[in-house]
């Protein structure tokens, strides 16, 4: 009996099984332009690290792409998208700093800290706004950064950087696209990040090339930034999700030094069935090496080839820093080289800086230099400067500079240091302030002029720099003695506007007829002794002070 | 009713109060001018006793740390590289007779490029004589350095470790090689560590100012080439924001002790915090003990000597005026010291290592403890709060006397006083501008006047010239006839200005302070204002001068003096130390302006 209505539970259960997959498999039907593509590149850097870089590429190229039916896409992720208009979004979690002198060209570049840059459609500036900060707010939810603390005052609206995708989809007439950047170079990057963003992929960490990673060798990395890009295109949605690591390599590798474990410090690599392509690629020196995804379980730390330090081709370096000293002025300098030997490089430099730091824009000079020569300033077509205000705004400076073959462009302003609220200092006040990166969009570009290749873009180093800080322990010091003053006055003072000094008849004991009458009477019958004693009339009819409670009155006899 | 009464009791009594036709005020001034020279003495003779009292070790402070962050002691330090910071000197040392007595920069940089510290830099300076300023008399130097950037932080943090090499010097044992062999050491030692938050820069600055070009290559921006006698390359491989600086020269060998440096340009001091941890490290626990009071009162003094002089007793000072707190380890030599068990090279490797753990710990930048200390023994302090009271009772007398004067004396020509002043200043700086300027006005007229004599001697001939020329217009102002309310008017601001520039200076610096408070103060009060005839009067006081600056050029000398004026005037051109000279020749124009008013 028992048995038996075992049995047809599980058959239930079974059943339901089925029509689940069932439906699934009609979803699928439905569905299956969504299109999920993983990819892994590996290459050995000059310095000798090892450069790990995971792409997660969903695609659906359906142009009404339905918001509320995804098969692939994290729903999540799309919902906010969707509720913000957004059309195009770039956010990135990066700590370290990409080095390029040491590890050469860098394919994805991120600056140090959470940057989010996004276009999104909305009717007017006042809405763009609301917009912004709604989306940085639920995305910083979805990521688990500070992204809640990018609104319109710590926020810019580039004019000629960030350009949208050429493909991306349009807005009709009332609505307009807007566009919004914002950069925290605070920002930590920590297993909480690290959680969220595997979710956003459709085999989770568990899986696919995901499976490959370690949070502890995540975070034991020379460099790690994750990436969140999505564009909402003329046809359809593409979503991309990246993870760029800079790896140790074991100094001496054994020949049985399996990579996975070694370097990535992972078991293996989990089929993801959703997947339509797994690839892994490998650095050969020359070109791109395509291997299964199983290969990656039985590779070699030894199979990675190694890079010559001749092998890495700087195309543009950018060096930023503050120079100067005391607390009141500094002067921001910032070189940009271009290494190629025939090429000009037109750069466009967007130097964003917080309210506190203020640029004193007519100070600004360029230099060109040339092998120590000096040559004339080449002039640029871009010049777009907007200042900020205080605590509501951040400076915005764009230029473009056109910088010839092996030379360095310095520009150099001096600034202002700014002075804060007490209470607008962060933790660790003393620690300093953080200038956000400059961004350097680079066009190769041929001696008339015409470019050819994409635009590369470059982050100089975050700054960190020290404003006058106010001696927060003195603060302290001064509220711990004005309490105490306040507590040991406030008594005295108290007892003394409050009450009145009266005249009270203490009969000797031995009277006690009389005793009894005063009591009754409350009337001076005799001068027989008398002492002053704090009485409670005052307190008690008339003071409004009463209800503050004194709470010895009895025992602050006065005499 | 009672109120009321009351009320008019205190209005009476406000009126007695602020009555401007009392006798309160008489009373008080008759008070000043019969006690108030008496009570100055006491207040001088008192701030003095209390000075040299703070001294001993019952009436100061015994040292600790602010900054929790520092964790000093917490660490265990591991360096076990000894045996590599010898072979490293050994081959310094053969590198140093190789290249005879100049290793050139590019073997310091191979010798980083073979401890796999890749990011280096070299960066020239020159040195042009201040005096001659000829291409011929220029001094070079390069300044190698390496960077050791941390694993997870993006460059925004660094620690300097500062080993300047001395190749000029004639003794090859001094030239640092052990200090740079064992900085080797620790570089490769450093390299192999996961813990590190911070980027390290090990630099080998050729001699102490190339320490100066370095920081100031870092932080600054050479501007114009051309007409400084200080120039320097940029540093390009920026190390972010310098957290802190420490230099280590071993002045042999072999060293039997150990001592930490810290004084600055214009007696500037790093954060107590700093030099606590170092004399942590390096102080043994029996050398805790205070030791007996003369001696203590003894160290005091030669720190307030060191300090008030401003200038930097090493590399550590050209990186306080950018903020960065620094500090020089020295590896100290004595007689027999080879017998005597010198320090181990792994004992210094390991100070060295939890100095720089320690650093390497801070979340902030040092900023909790005192900058304005002054230090007889390592573990004990005198703060800005316990050396003040007795700097503010010596300087007193200055403030009393000018109170007495202006209370005193009805109806002073204020206008015409200040006027005066103005005049005396402007004079004062022109003077200043002569002597700043007359060596190079004159010197091609004194070359060819006297051909073959030394450059030195013909500038200091042109700085007797100027000083000539300043006593010479100052005697035109001591036979200039003035009205007394005039004089008086001179006098009184002359001291009071004397004692406002002196306490503002003290908060910078206060031992110059205390030196020339100890001279000044009675020298303008007491010292020449007792009750005599007004011609022996004149004649006492003319006397007691050339007595003072007879003594004062018995003691530095001719020598000294020309050596005294040749290192201010480098000093102020090269790094910018001026207290020592303002506080003395300002304190010497109001003393001037002070013999004007009240002695004609």
């Amino acid at each position: 009996m028992m048995l038996q209505r075992e049995m047809g539970t599980v058959v239930g259960c079974l059943f339901v099984l089925q029509l689940f997959h069932a439906c699934l498999l009609t979803v699928h039907a439905r569905d299956s332009s969504e299109v999920f593509k993983e990819s892994l590149w590996i290459r050995s850097l000059p310095s000798g690290h090892v450069y790990a870089n995971m792409e997660f590429v969903l695609t659906d190229l359906i142009s009404r792409h339905d918001p509320d039916h995804s098969r692939l896409f994290p729903r999540a992720l799309l919902e906010i998208l969707n509720a913000h208009n957004v059309h195009e979004l770039h956010y990135t979690l990066t700590q370290g700093y990409w080095r390029l002198h040491s590890w050469g060209e860098v394919e994805n570049s991120a600056p140090t800290g959470a940057q989010i840059s996004a276009w999104f459609a909305s009717l007017n500036e006042t809405e763009a706004d609301n917009n912004w900060k709604g989306l940085t707010s639920r995305l910083s939810g979805l990521t688990c950064a500070s992204l809640n603390f990018l609104d319109k005052a710590t926020s810019v609206e580039p004019m000629y950087a960030y350009r949208p995708h050429k493909n991306i989809r349009g807005v009709k007439a009332p609505e307009k696209l807007f566009v919004r950047v914002g950069h925290l170079p605070r920002e930590n990057y920590c297993t909480e990040n690290l959680t969220p963003w595997t979710k956003l992929l459709p085999c989770g960490i568990m899986r696919g090339i995901s499976s490959l990673l370690r949070s502890k060798q995540v975070f034991n990395t020379h460099y790690h930034s994750a990436a969140i890009e999505f564009y909402r295109l003329e046809k359809g949605v593409k979503l991309k999700l990246s993870l760029a690591l800079v790896l140790d390599r074991p100094r001496n590798p054994r020949p049985q030094d399996n990579f996975a474990r070694t370097v990535l410090g992972s078991l293996a690599l989990f089929p993801c069935h959703l997947a339509k392509e797994t690839n892994v690629r490998i650095w050969n020196v020359t070109g791109w090496n395509l291997i299964s995804p199983e290969e990656i379980n039985s590779l070699k730390v030894m199979d990675i080839p190694t890079v010559d330090v001749e092998q890495k081709k700087l195309i543009f370096t950018p060096m930023k820093y503050m120079g100067g000293y005391g607390q009141e002025y500094g002067e921001v300098i910032v070189e940009m080289t271009n290494h190629m030997n025939d090429k000009f490089l037109n750069v466009l430099y967007v130097e964003v800086l917080p309210w506190y730091i203020r640029p004193y824009l007519h100070t600004l000079r360029m230099e060109v230099t040339h092998g120590g020569q000096k040559l004339p300033v080449p002039s640029g077509d871009i010049f777009h400067y907007t200042p900020g205000q205080d605590r509501k705004l951040m400076h915005k400076l764009e230029l473009d500079v056109s910088i010839p073959p092996k030379s360095t462009i310095t520009a150099k302003f001096m600034v202002e240091k700014g002075h804060l609220k007490w209470d607008e200092y962060p933790p660790d006040a003393n620690h300093g302030f953080y200038l956000p990166a400059a961004r350097f969009e680079v066009n190769v570009t041929n001696e008339d002029g015409s470019s050819k290749s994409n635009t590369h873009k470059y982050y100089s180093r975050i700054l960190l720099i020290n404003l006058s800080t106010p001696d927060f322990s003195m603060p302290y010091n001064v509220i711990c003695l004005t309490c105490t003053v306040v507590a040991l006055a406030f008594g005295p003072i108290h007892n003394i506007t409050t009450k009145r000094l009266q005249l009270n008849v203490v009969v000797s004991r031995k009277d006690v007829l009389k005793r009894f009458w005063s009591k009754l009477s409350r009337k001076m019958v005799d001068d027989d002794v008398a002492e002053a004693a704090g009485s409670d009339v005052a307190t008690e009819s008339s003071s409004p002070l009463s209800t503050t409670g004194e709470p010895s009155s009895s025992e602050n006899k006065v005499g | 009713m009672r109120a009321s009464t009351e009320e008019g009791e205190y209005n009476d009594k406000m009126g007695i109060l602020t009555n401007p036709n009392t006798d309160d005020t008489n009373r008080l001034v008759k008070l000043l001018q019969g006690k108030g020279g008496a009570f100055g003495l006491v207040c001088y003779l008192a701030g003095i006793v209390w000075l040299i009292f703070l001294a001993n070790a019952d009436y100061n402070l015994g040292t600790y740390f602010s900054e929790n962050a520092l964790l000093p002691g917490l660490v265990v330090e591991n360096f076990d590289g000894a045996y590599y910071a010898e072979e490293f000197t050994k081959e310094l040392f053969q590198l140093d007779t190789d290249y005879n007595g100049k290793i050139p920069p590019h073997e310091f940089e191979a010798f980083f490029h073979r401890l796999g510290l890749v990011e280096t830099e070299l960066q020239n300076y020159t040195i042009t004589d201040l005096i001659s300023k000829r291409k011929e008399d220029e001094g070079t130097g390069t300044n190698v350095f390496a960077v050791l950037r941390a694993k997870r932080a993006a460059g925004t943090e660094s620690i300097v470790f500062n080993a300047p090499y001395f190749p000029k010097n004639k003794q090859i044992s001094r030239r640092n090689l052990a200090g740079i062999g064992i900085m080797f050491a620790l570089a490769d030692y450093f390299r192999h560590q996961v813990y590190w938050a911070k980027d390290i820069v090990f630099l080998i600055s050729e001699a102490h100012l190339g320490s100066l070009a370095w920081v100031k290559g870092h932080q600054e921006i050479m501007e114009d080439w051309s007409s400084s006698v200080f120039r320097f390359d940029n540093v390009h491989t920026k190390a972010g924001n310098i957290q802190a600086s420490v230099n280590f020269i071993m002045e042999a060998t072999d060293v039997c002790s150990l001592q930490s440096k810290f004084h600055g340009i214009n007696g500037q001091l790093p954060n107590l915090d700093l030099v606590n941890l170092l004399n942590k490290f390096i102080v043994l626990d029996h050398e805790k003990r205070p030791d007996w009071p003369e001696a203590d009162v003894k160290k005091l003094f030669s720190f307030m000597q060191m300090q008030s002089t401003g200038t930097p007793s090493g590399s550590h000072g050209f990186f306080l005026k950018y903020g960065i707190e620094s500090v020089t380890l020295v590896g100290k030599t004595s007689k027999n010291c080879k017998a005597r068990n010198p320090v181990s090279y792994s004992d210094i490797g390991r100070i060295l290592e939890a100095t720089f753990r320690s650093l390497n710990n801070l979340l902030e930048r040092l900023h909790q403890s005192f900058f304005f200390y002054l230090k007889t023994t390592p573990n004990r302090f005198i703060s800005i709060g316990l050396y003040f009271p007795p700097i503010a009772l010596i300087l007193f007398p200055i403030a009393l006397k000018a109170a007495t004067i202006w209370l005193s004396k009805q109806g002073l020509n204020t206008t015409r006083g200040l006027f005066t002043l103005m005049g005396l200043h402007a004079h004062a700086i022109f003077l200043r501008w002569v002597l700043n300027n007359l060596n190079w006005i004159l010197l091609p007229f004194l070359t060819t006047a006297i051909p073959g004599a030394e450059i030195r001697t013909n500038v200091f001939a042109s700085i007797c010239g100027g000083l000539l020329l300043t006593i010479l217009s100052f005697s035109i102002f001591l036979h200039w006839n003035v009205e007394k309310e005039i004089r008086e008017a001179i006098y009184c601001f002359c001291l009071l200005e004397l004692a406002t520039g002196l306490y503002c200076l003290a908060l910078f610096n206060p031992s110059l302070v205390v030196f020339i408070g100890v001279v000044v103060s009675p020298l303008v009060t007491f010292l020449f204002f007792w009750d005599m005839p007004e011609k022996q009067r004149y004649w006492a006081k003319a006397l007691l001068l050339s007595i003072f600056v007879g003594v004062a050029y018995d003691w530095l000398g001719l020598d000294g003096l020309i050596y005294f004026v040749n290192k201010y005037y480098y000093e102020s051109e090269v790094y910018g130390n001026f207290l020592f000279e303002l506080g003395w020749i300002g304190g010497g124009v109001l003393i001037l302006g002070v013999f004007i008013g009240g002695l004609i």
